[in-house]
C-alpha cells in the first residue's frame, strides 16, 4: 500500500516542532527587529530555525547559574514534548496497523516526493513503515520521548533552554528520516542530519570551547565514512541501478546468480560498513565518540547511545542481503566489531569520567552489535541494539541525575556514597547497570548472550571473535560494577562543604524509572530457543532479514549454522557465571574507594595510559593524520601556489618590464646610433629582398 | 515589456540616471540603482517564468543587423535566452539587488561611480549570457572586464591595484587568444550566429575541433578559474570590495563555466569528448588543491575565494563527465556556488564591516555576541559544505555520480573534496564563532540589522529550496542539457567507430544513458 | 611623359581632384594675408578653420563622386580610398589646430605661422596619398616634413623642443635621401617613376628590388617601423603636444595611405618579412612604453606599437587579391579610430600642460578623476580604445586587422599580435591607474587654471574625437558602407 500519507506525518511533526522552538528561541533573543525577520524565513523551512537556533546563549555557558529561561523558553519544551508525544502515539498507531496484516506483505508506504530528477536519474523518496523501521521508530520516537520530558529537568537553568529542544526535535526528525526513508538517498538526509544535530548539540556549550572542538571532531570523522558511504551509494546505483532500498535489497540475490558482480557487490558493501564505521563508532573511526560526551547529558543519552550511533547498524540490517553475499565482507565486520568491543571495554575499565566510562561501554556495546551483524545474525543485532538503547539511555540519564546533583561534577572519584543522597537514582541506575553487565535473565544478558551463541555457531575464525566477545563481556561486567561502586558505596569523597547532592526532580527520575523497567524485562522481546518461549523480535523481523538469511543459508550449503540445546545451555550457563563472577570482582574491588585504581597507575603506569588514552589511537591520528595534512596545505599554499605558480605569473609581467627596460637603451638620444640603425635597417631590408 | 533588449539596456539607462544626479545625491544614486536592479530582477522572473524549456530554440529573440565587414559574416545584435542560459540571466537578475542592498554597509566615498560601474556590469553580464551571436558575446564578455577592474581599483583593499591589474591583464590575455578563435570561426563557417555554429562546427574533424576549443577554453579557464590559472582570484577577491566579491564569485566566475559550457562543449563535442578526461581531472585535482588552499589561510576572505576553487572544481569535473547527470550537476552548482560563496563573502563582509579585520585568530565566540550572524553564517557554510536538503548537496551528488559513471578513481578524489570541504569550513566557523568570547572588541559587536537580514533572507530561500525540491530548477535546463548529452554521446560513437579498443570508463559512460529508476 | 600644355594637364576632373590642394593652399595664402592686416587679425581662426573645413567637404564630395580616372598626366588619383584618406587628413589638422588654440604661451606671438605651417601639412599629405607617382610622393613627402620640422621646434625657448626639431629634421632628410636615391634606381631599372607603368615593369630586377627596399625604408621611417623607430620616442616627446598629435595621427596615416598605393612594388613573396617587422615592432613599442613614466612617451611608444599593428595589414594586402579591399577597409576603419583616438589622448595631454605644472607624468596625473572627472573620463575612453578594449573604434578597428592578417593564413603571428596587445593594456591601465585609483601626490603644486574661455576649444575637440571613438565602436555599419 503506498496510499499512508499520514506516515508522512511522523518525521514532519518533530520538524515542525524544531520550527516552532526554533522561532520561539529567537523571538526570545533581546534584540530589535531582526529575528522577527528572521524566524519568519525559518518557519517556512525546518532547516532554518533549527541551524538558526544556533545562535546561542550568550553570557553564562549552561553552567546552571542566573536566571533560568522566560516563558517563551518554557514553552518550547512544552511544545517540543509533545510533538514527540504525537510522534509515538503515530508510531505506535503504524505498529498496530502493520500487526494487523498478516507477515507476508507487512508494508506500509507513503506517497513519494519526487527529490530530484535529471533525464537518467530519478530519486523518489517516501516514507516505508515495515517492521525494521516500525520497531526503530518505536525506540526512537519512545525513549527519544522519555529523554525529551528528562530534559525538561535537566536543562531547565539553561539559558539555551529553547534552542536545545530546537536542536533535539531536528534530530528526532532527521533519526525517523534514516530509518523510514526508501531511498538511500533520503536516508543519507537523515544520516548526515543527524550528524549535523550531533554536532550542534556536542557544542550546545561551545563557550566553553572545548566542546566546540569535540562537535567538530564529530562532524569531521562522520564526514569520512559519509565520503565512502557516498561512493558506496554510486557503486550500488551502477550495479542496480537505483537507490531504492527494497529494490536493493530485492535484486541482490539475482545478481548474485549472475555471479559476475561478486567484488562490486563486496566493495560496495565495504564502502557503506565504511559509513557505518563512522556513525556507529567502530575501529578505527570511533574516537569522536568519547570526545562527543562534552554535550549535555540528554544528548548523549539519546543521540550517543540509544539511536544515531546505531545507524550502521540499521543500514547493514536494512540490507542484509548485499552484506549476507559475501563471506569476507562479513568477517571484516565480525573482525572489526569485536576488535571495537574489546578496545572500548579495556578503556572503560581505568576512566574516571562517569561519562567516559559509558561512553566507551557505548563503543564496546556497538561493537557487539557488530559482532551479531557479522555473524549474519541481523535480528539479534537489532535487539541489542533496542535493550542497549533502554539501559544504556537509562544509565547515561542516571549519570546525569547524578552530575545534576553533584553540581557537575563527573569525576567518579569525587564521588561515592551516593546512594544515601539520591535512592531513586540509585536504584534505577542498579537496573541499568546489571543489564549492561548482563546479569542473568536482564535485558542485556540474552541479547548479549544470543549475539555470543551465533557467533560460536559459526565456528572456525569465529571461535576467536566468539572468545574476544566473551572476554570482553567479562570486561564489561567489571567496568560497570566498578563503576557503581565508586558512584554509590563506599566514602564519600566530595567536600561536604560545597557540594550539596540531592535528587533530580521527579520528571527526571520518573522517565528513569520507566526506562529501568524497560532494561529490565526488555529480555522478554527475544528469549532464547531453550528456554521454548517464542522470540518475538525474530518473528517479528523475519519478512526483513529473511533474503539476507537465504543468501547464507545457501553459502552454508542450505541451513544456517545451527547450535545443539546442549551447547546453547552451555553458553548460556558460562555467560552467566562470568557475568556473576566479574560484576562481584568489580564491586568489591572499589566498594572501598579509588585504592586499586591508584595502584594501577602506580604500579603499571604504562598501561594505565595506555588504556587510559584508548590504546593511544586518538593521539597517533593527531600525529600521522592531522599534523601531516596541515603541514601539506601549508606546502601547498606557499610552495606550490605562491611561489610556484603564482611566480610563474608574476614571473612573466617581471620578464615584460625587464625586457622593455633593456629596450630604453636603445633610445639613447643620440643621432648617431638612430642614423646608423636607419642605415643598416634600410640595407638589411635590400639585402633581405635581393637574396631571397 | 520582457523583451531581451530591456533586460540587459535596463541597468545601462539606470547608470546614465545615476549619472545625471549631483555627486552628493548620496541616497538617491543609491535608491536609483537599487529600484533598477530591483526592476531587472523582475523583469528576470517574468522571463523565467515565460520560459517553455521544451522548446530547444532561443526564445524572446531579439535580432538586428550590426554590421558587416568585406569578406566577413555579417554580425547581428542577437539576443535571446536558452535552456542553457535562463538559469544563470536569474541568478544574475536575482544577486544584483541584494549585492546593491549590502552595498549600503561599505561604500561611501565616490558612491556615484560605484553604482554606475555595478550597473554597466549587469548590463554586460546579462549580455554575455543571452549573446547569440558570437560577435555580440565577444563583446559583452570584454566590456564585462572593465566595471569589476575600477570596483576594485576604488573600491578594494591594501593591495587593490596589485589584484585589479592582475586581474584584468590575465583575463584579458585570455580573452584575445579567444578573439582569434572567434576570427577563425567567422570565416571558417561564414556565419557569426552562436546557432548556427553550433551546428556546423562539430562536423568538423576532432582536430581541428580541438584548436578552436583549446582557444576557447583557454579564455574560459582562466575566468572561471580553473587550476592553475587560479592565482589572480585569491587576490581579486581579498582586496574587491564586498560587494564586488559578491558579483565575482556569484556570476562572473559563471561566465567562464557557462562559456565552457555553451562553446567548448556544446560546439565542440568531439573535442569535447576527446579532452573530457583532461578536464576531469583538473576539476577533481582541483576540488582537493583548493580546499588545501583553503586549510591553509588564515584571512577569511582569502580562504572563501580559495575554497571557490574547491568548488568550481566541482562544475568542470561534473561538466566533463558530459552526462546528463554531469552537466545538470554543474549547471545547479554554478547556481549553488552563487548562492552560497555570494552568501559568505556578505557575511565576511559584515563582520569586517565590523571589526576592520579578517583574521581568523581575531574573532572567536562571536555566536555570543551575534546570534543572527551565527545562524546565517551556519547556514551558509552547510551549504557549502553540501549537506544534503541544501542546495550544495544536489549539485555536488549529481556532479559526482556523473563523474563516476565516467571515471569511478576521479569521482572519488572528488568525494575527498567532501571531507576536506568539511574540514576547513568547519574549522573556520569554529574559529570565528565558537570558543570563548576573549578579546573587548568581539564582545561589543552589534549584530545584524534588518538591512542585512532582509538581503540575506532571500539567499537562505533559495539555498533551502532547491536543497528541498530542486526538480523546477532542473528541469529548466534538462532539455537544452539532453541535447547537448546527445551531441557528445553521437562524438564518442563516432571516435570509437574510428579506434576500435575502447577504454572502459567511456563504456560506462554510454551504458550510463541508460534510463535509471 | 610627353609634353602637354596646362590647359590639358589641368582638365575639368584634375581642378575636381585638385580642389582640396586648391582650397588649403588659398587658405594658407588668406591666412598670411589676414595676419599682416591689423584689422582682419581677429578673423584668422576663422580663416584656419574655415579652409579646413572646406577642404574637408571638398574631399567629402570626391568621396561621394570620386574622380574615376587618374589625372595629370597619370601622377594623381583622386579615388574614393584617397579622398577618404583625404578627409582624415583635414579632420587630424583640424583636431591638433583646436587643441592648439591657447597651449602656447610665450610662443603665442607666432601662433600666426605656426597655424599657417599647420595649414600646410594636409596638402603634403594629401598629395602623398593620392601620388600615383614617384615624385608626386616625394613633392608631397617634403611639404608635409618641412612644416613639421619647424613646428617640432617651434617652443623655441625649450631645449627638448628645439633638440626634437632637430633630430626630427636630420633624420627625415636622412631617409628623404634614401628615398630619392631608391626612386632613382627604380627609375634607372624600369624607366618609369609612375605607378601605372611600374606595374607592368619588371619588378624583380636586382636593381629595382634595391630600389624599392630604400624606398621602403624612408616610409617606414615616416610610420616608425623597427628598426627606423628610435626617433618617435625623442621628437614626440619634445616637439609641442599639438604638433605631436598631428605627427601621430596625420603623418602616419599618409605614409599608410602611400604604402597601400605602393605596396605592389614589394615583391609579394616578402609579406612575411613585413609581418616579422610588423611583430617586431608591436614587441618593441608595448615593451618599450611598459617602463616609460611620462606618459606623452608612452604615448609615442604605443604609437610605434600601433603602427606594427597597421603593418600586419599591408602584409594581408600585398598576399592576395581578394583580400584587398578587406585589408583597404581595415587599414581605413583602424586608421580612421586611430585618428580621432590618438588625436583626443594628446590633445588632453596637451591641456594637461597648460593647465598644470607643465609635466606629463603619471606622477602629475594622479588624482586627475577627482580633479577633472570629464578629462579623466575622456582620456580613458581614448585610452581604453587605444589598448581596444571594446566599444569603442579601436576594438573593431583591431579586430578587423586581426581579421585581415588570419584571413591572409599568419594564424600564428595573429595569436602573437594579439598577446602583444595585452602588453598594451597593461601600461594603458597604468595611467588608468594613476587618474582613479592614486590619491594626488603631495609634489605637485595647486593646478594652474588656464584664462577663462581657453576650454572650449579643446572641449569641442575632445567631445568630437569621443563621439566618433564611442560611434566607430558601437556603430561600425554607418562607417563601414562609407568605405564602400
Amino acid at each position: 500500500m503506498s496510499d499512508q500519507l499520514w506516515l508522512w506525518a511522523i518525521p514532519a511533526l518533530p520538524l515542525a516542532g524544531s520550527a516552532i522552538c526554533g522561532f520561539l528561541y529567537l523571538a526570545s533573543l533581546p534584540r530589535r527587529g531582526a529575528p522577527a525577520g528572521h524566524a519568519h524565513g525559518g518557519d517556512a523551512h525546518g532547516h532554518a530555525p533549527a541551524v538558526a537556533a544556533h545562535a546561542d546563549e550568550h553570557d553564562d555557558h549552561g553552567e546552571h547559574a542566573g536566571s533560568g529561561p522566560g516563558g517563551m523558553a518554557r514553552l518550547a519544551g512544552w511544545v517540543a514534548c509533545g510533538v514527540m508525544a504525537l510522534a509515538l502515539a503515530l508510531a505506535v498507531k503504524g505498529f498496530l496497523d502493520l500487526r494487523a496484516l498478516d507477515a507476508a506483505q507487512r508494508v506500509l508506504e507513503s506517497p513519494p516526493w519526487h527529490w530530484i530528477a535529471v533525464s537518467g536519474f530519478n530519486v523518489d523518496v517516501s516514507i516505508v513503515l515495515d517492521p525494521l523501521s516500525s520497531a526503530l521508530s518505536l525506540v526512537i520516537c519512545g525513549v527519544g520521548f522519555l529523554i525529551h520530558v528528562y530534559s525538561l529537568g535537566y536543562m531547565s537553568a539553561d539559558k539555551g533552554f529553547a534552542k536545545f529542544f530546537a536542536f533535539l526535535n531536528l534530530f528526532v526528525f532527521a533519526m525517523l528520516m534514516l530509518v523510514l526513508s526508501s531511498s538511500l538517498l533520503g536516508l543519507f538526509i537523515g544520516w548526515e542530519g543527524v550528524g549535523l544535530c550531533s554536532y550542534l548539540l556536542i557544542g550546545f556549550w561551545y563557550a566553553k570551547g572545548w566542546p566546540a572542538e569535540a562537535a567538530q571532531k564529530a562532524f569531521v570523522m562522520n564526514r569520512i565514512g559519509d565520503a565512502s558511504f557516498l561512493i558506496g551509494s554510486f557503486l550500488l546505483l551502477r550495479l542496480f541501478g537505483t537507490l531504492d532500498l527494497s529494490d536493493i535489497a530485492g535484486s541482490v540475490a539475482g545478481l548474485l546468480q549472475s555471479g559476475q558482480h561478486d567484488t562490486e557487490l563486496m566493495i560496495a558493501g565495504l564502502l557503506l560498513f565504511g559509513g557505518c564505521c563512522g556513525k556507529s563508532a567502530q575501529f578505527p573511526l570511533f574516537t569522536w565518540l568519547p570526545d562527543a560526551m562534552a554535550g549535555p547529558t540528554p544528548v548523549s543519552a539519546l543521540i550517543h547511545a540509544a539511536t544515531m550511533v546505531t545507524a550502521g547498524i540499521y543500514l547493514v540490517v536494512r540490507l542484509n542481503p548485499l552484506f549476507a553475499a559475501s563471506p569476507t565482507l562479513l568477517l571484516v565486520i565480525a573482525v572489526i566489531g569485536a576488535l571495537t568491543a574489546f578496545i572500548g571495554g579495556t578503556t572503560a575499565l581505568v576512566q574516571r569520567d562517569i561519562k567516559k566510562v559509558l561512553a566507551y561501554s557505548t563503543v564496546s556495546q556497538l561493537g557487539f552489535m557488530f559482532i551479531a551483524l557479522g555473524s549474519g545474525a541481523f535480528a539479534a543485532a537489532v535487539f541489542h541494539l533496542i535493550t542497549h538503547a533502554f539501559f544504556k539511555g537509562l544509565l547515561f540519564l542516571g549519570a546525569g541525575s547524578v552530575i545534576h546533583g553533584m553540581h557537575e561534577e563527573q569525576d567518579m572519584h569525587k564521588m561515592g556514597g551516593l546512594k544515601a543522597h539520591m535512592p531513586r537514582t540509585f536504584v534505577t541506575f542498579l537496573a541499568g547497570a546489571a543489564a549492561l553487565s548482563g546479569l542473568p535473565l536482564m535485558s542485556g544478558f540474552f541479547s548479549k548472550d544470543e549475539i555470543l551463541a551465533h557467533a560460536f555457531a559459526h565456528g572456525g575464525v569465529y571461535y576467536a571473535i566468539w572468545g574476544l566477545g566473551l572476554l570482553t563481556a567479562a570486561v564489561t561486567a567489571f567496568y560497570t560494577w566498578r563503576m557503581v561502586a565508586l558512584t554509590f558505596f563506599g566514602a564519600e569523597r566530595f567536600d561536604a562543604q560545597h557540594v550539596h547532592p540531592h535528587e533530580s526532580p521527579a520528571v527526571m527520575t520518573v522517565p528513569l524509572m520507566i526506562l529501568a523497567a524497560l532494561a529490565v524485562v526488555g529480555g522478554v522481546l527475544g528469549l532464547p530457543v531453550v528456554l521454548g518461549a517464542p522470540h518475538l523480535l525474530d518473528q517479528w523481523l523475519a519478512p526483513v532479514v529473511q533474503p539476507g538469511r537465504e543468501i547464507l543459508a545457501a553459502a552454508h550449503g542450505g541451513s544456517l549454522p545451527h547450535l545443539s540445546h546442549a551447547t546453547e545451555w552451555m553458553l548460556l550457563g558460562l555467560g552467566s557465571v562470568i557475568a556473576l563472577f566479574f560484576a562481584h570482582r568489580g564491586f568489591h574491588a572499589y566498594k572501598a574507594g579509588i585504592r586499586r585504581d591508584e595502584e594501577l597507575s602506580r604500579k603499571r603506569p604504562g598501561l594505565a595510559d595506555f588504556l587510559g588514552e584508548a590504546w593511544r589511537i586518538d593521539s597517533g591520528y593527531s600525529q600521522k593524520i592531522v599534523q601531516p595534512i596541515k603541514l601539506v596545505a601549508f606546502v601547498t599554499y606557499v610552495v606550490i601556489d605562491q611561489f610556484g605558480i603564482d611566480g610563474a605569473v608574476n614571473g612573466s609581467a617581471a620578464l615584460a618590464r625587464a625586457t622593455g627596460g633593456g629596450l630604453r637603451t636603445l633610445t639613447d638620444g643620440r643621432i648617431k646610433t638612430y642614423a646608423i640603425w636607419i642605415g643598416s635597417g634600410a640595407a638589411l631590408i635590400a639585402f633581405l629582398w635581393l637574396w631571397s | 515589456m520582457t523583451s531581451l533588449t530591456w533586460l540587459t539596456f535596463l541597468p545601462l539607462v539606470g547608470a546614465l540616471a545615476v549619472l545625471l544626479t549631483p555627486s552628493t545625491a548620496v541616497q538617491l544614486q543609491r535608491m536609483i540603482a537599487l529600484s533598477t536592479t530591483l526592476a531587472v530582477a523582475v523583469l528576470g522572473f517574468l522571463i523565467y517564468r515565460q520560459f517553455d524549456a521544451a522548446l530547444l530554440d532561443p526564445q524572446n529573440v531579439v535580432s538586428i543587423p550590426w554590421f558587416q565587414l568585406e569578406g566577413g559574416p555579417a554580425i547581428h545584435f542577437k539576443l535571446g535566452v536558452d535552456g542553457l542560459s535562463i538559469l544563470m540571466v536569474a541568478l544574475t537578475a536575482l544577486l544584483m539587488p541584494i549585492v546593491i542592498l549590502s552595498t549600503w554597509g561599505h561604500v561611501d566615498k565616490r558612491v556615484k561611480e560605484f553604482m554606475v560601474w555595478m550597473l554597466v556590469m549587469e548590463t554586460g553580464m546579462l549580455g554575455v549570457f543571452l549573446a547569440l551571436d558570437l560577435v555580440l558575446f565577444y563583446f559583452f564578455w570584454e566590456i564585462s572586464l572593465i566595471p569589476l577592474y575600477f570596483l576594485v581599483g576604488i573600491w578594494g583593499g591594501e593591495r587593490r591595484l596589485y589584484a585589479t591589474v592582475k586581474f584584468f591583464l590575465y583575463t584579458l590575455a585570455g580573452s584575445l587568444v579567444m578573439l582569434v578563435a572567434v576570427i577563425a570561426m567567422l570565416y571558417r563557417f561564414g556565419t557569426a550566429d552562436i546557432g548556427a555554429l553550433t551546428q556546423q562546427a562539430g562536423a568538423l574533424a576532432v582536430a581541428d575541433q580541438s584548436w578552436l576549443f583549446a582557444a576557447f577554453a583557454l579564455a574560459f579557464a582562466i575566468k572561471v578559474p580553473m587550476m592553475p590559472f587560479h592565482t589572480w582570484l585569491a587576490d581579486a577577491h581579498t582586496e574587491a570590495p564586498t560587494s564586488g566579491s559578491v558579483v565575482l564569485a556569484g556570476v562572473l566566475l559563471k561566465l567562464g563555466t557557462y562559456g565552457l559550457l555553451r562553446f567548448c562543449i556544446a560546439m565542440f563535442p568531439g573535442a569535447a569528448v576527446e579532452w573530457a578526461w583532461l578536464f576531469m581531472g583538473i576539476g577533481a585535482i582541483g576540488i582537493v588543491y583548493g580546499a588545501f588552499l583553503a586549510m591553509a589561510q588564515n584571512d577569511l576572505k582569502r580562504l572563501v575565494a580559495c575554497s571557490s576553487v574547491s568548488h568550481l572544481g566541482y562544475v568542470i569535473l561534473g561538466m566533463f563527465a558530459l552526462t546528463s547527470a554531469g552537466l545538470q550537476g554543474g549547471m545547479l552548482q554554478m547556481i549553488n556556488h552563487g548562492l552560497s560563496t555570494g552568501m559568505l563573502f556578505l557575511l565576511v563582509g559584515m563582520i569586517y564591516e565590523r571589526r576592520h579585520t579578517r583574521a581568523l585568530d581575531e574573532f572567536g565566540g562571536i555566536a555570543s555576541s551575534m546570534p543572527l550572524f551565527a545562524v546565517f553564517l551556519v547556514i551558509a557554510v552547510l551549504s557549502s559544505a553540501a549537506l544534503p536538503g541544501l542546495n550544495g548537496f544536489i549539485g555536488e551528488y549529481l556532479i559526482l555520480k556523473g563523474a563516476f559513471d565516467v571515471s569511478p578513481a576521479l569521482a572519488v578524489i572528488g568525494v575527498l573534496g567532501v571531507i576536506f570541504g568539511s574540514i576547513y569550513l568547519l574549522v573556520a566557523t569554529r574559529k570565528v564563532l565558537f570558543g570563548p568570547l576573549t578579546r573587548r572588541e568581539n564582545r561589543e559587536l552589534s549584530d545584524l540589522d534588518l538591512r542585512e537580514v532582509s538581503l540575506l533572507l532571500p539567499i537562505v530561500v533559495f539555498i533551502v529550496w532547491i536543497g528541498v525540491a530542486p526538480t523546477p530548477f532542473l528541469a529548466q535546463s534538462q532539455p537544452a542539457i539532453d541535447r547537448v548529452v546527445r551531441r557528445c554521446s553521437e562524438a564518442r560513437a563516432l571516435k570509437f567507430a574510428s579506434l576500435s579498443p575502447q577504454r572502459p570508463g567511456e563504456t560506462a559512460a554510454l551504458s550510463s544513458q541508460a534510463p535509471i529508476r | 611623359m610627353n609634353p602637354q600644355s596646362i590647359s590639358t594637364l589641368f582638365d575639368d576632373n584634375a581642378m575636381r581632384a585638385m580642389g582640396p590642394l586648391f582650397a588649403l593652399t588659398l587658405g594658407a595664402l588668406v591666412l598670411l594675408l589676414v595676419g599682416v592686416i591689423p584689422v582682419l587679425h581677429a578673423a584668422r581662426h576663422l580663416v584656419v578653420a574655415a579652409t579646413l573645413i572646406a577642404a574637408m567637404l571638398l574631399q567629402i564630395g570626391l568621396v561621394n563622386d570620386p574622380v574615376t580616372e587618374v589625372v595629370i598626366a597619370g601622377t594623381y588619383a583622386a579615388d574614393r580610398t584617397s579622398a577618404l584618406w583625404g578627409v582624415l587628413f583635414c579632420v587630424a589638422t583640424l583636431l591638433s589646430w583646436l587643441f592648439s588654440l591657447h597651449y602656447y604661451s610665450e610662443d603665442r606671438p607666432f601662433q600666426l605661422e605656426h597655424d599657417f605651417l599647420m595649414l600646410i601639412t594636409p596638402i603634403g599629405m594629401m598629395l602623398m596619398a593620392g601620388a600615383q607617382d614617384l615624385m608626386v610622393f616625394f613633392v608631397g613627402l617634403e611639404v608635409l616634413s618641412i612644416p613639421l620640422y619647424a613646428l617640432a621646434a617651434f617652443r623655441r625657448n625649450r631645449a627638448r623642443s628645439i633638440e626634437a626639431g632637430l633630430k626630427y629634421f636630420l633624420l627625415g632628410a636622412f631617409a628623404a635621401a634614401f628615398f630619392l636615391y631608391g626612386a632613382a634606381l627604380v627609375y634607372a631599372a624600369s624607366g618609369s617613376v609612375s605607378f601605372a607603368e611600374l606595374r607592368l615593369a619588371d619588378r624583380t630586377a636586382p636593381m629595382f628590388v634595391a630600389g624599392v627596399a630604400l624606398i621602403m625604408a624612408s616610409v617606414f621611417f615616416k610610420i616608425s617601423v623597427f628598426p627606423f623607430h628610435l626617433w618617435v620616442p625623442d621628437v614626440y616627446e619634445g616637439s609641442p603636444t599639438p604638433v605631436t598629435a598631428l605627427m601621430a595621427t596625420g603623418t602616419k596615416a599618409a605614409a599608410f595611405a602611400f604604402l597601400l598605393n605602393a605596396a605592389f612594388l614589394v615583391p609579394a613573396s616578402q609579406a612575411g618579412m613585413i609581418v616579422a617587422v610588423a611583430l617586431i615592432t608591436m614587441a618593441i613599442g608595448n615593451l618599450g612604453a611598459l617602463m616609460q613614466n611620462d606618459v606623452k612617451r608612452m604615448l609615442a611608444y604605443s604609437g610605434i606599437a600601433h603602427a606594427g599593428t597597421i603593418l600586419l595589414v599591408i602584409a594581408g594586402y600585398m598576399s592576395g587579391e581578394l583580400l584587398r579591399d578587406a585589408a583597404l577597409d581595415a587599414a581605413l576603419f583602424y586608421m580612421g579610430a586611430y585618428v580621432f583616438t590618438a588625436a583626443g589622448a594628446f590633445g588632453l595631454l596637451a591641456v594637461l600642460e597648460r593647465s598644470g605644472d607643465g609635466s606629463t607624468t603619471l606622477e602629475s596625473l594622479k588624482g586627475l578623476s577627482t580633479r577633472r572627472p570629464a578629462l579623466a573620463a575622456a582620456m580613458t575612453l581614448f585610452l581604453l580604445s587605444l589598448g581596444g578594449i571594446p566599444a569603442t573604434g579601436g576594438f573593431l578597428g583591431k579586430w578587423f586587422v586581426f581579421s585581415v592578417s588570419y584571413r591572409s593564413g599568419f594564424v600564428v603571428a595573429t595569436v602573437i599580435a594579439a598577446l602583444l596587445s595585452v602588453v598594451g593594456m597593461a601600461y594603458y591601465l597604468r595611467v588608468v591607474v594613476a587618474m582613479y585609483m592614486q590619491p594626488q601626490s603631495k609634489l605637485l603644486g595647486e593646478p594652474v587654471e588656464p584664462h577663462p574661455g581657453s576650454n572650449v576649444p579643446m572641449a569641442l575637440a575632445t567631445a568630437v574625437c569621443a563621439v566618433f571613438v564611442l560611434a566607430m565602436g558601437m556603430l561600425p555599419g554607418y562607417f563601414l558602407d562609407q568605405l564602400r
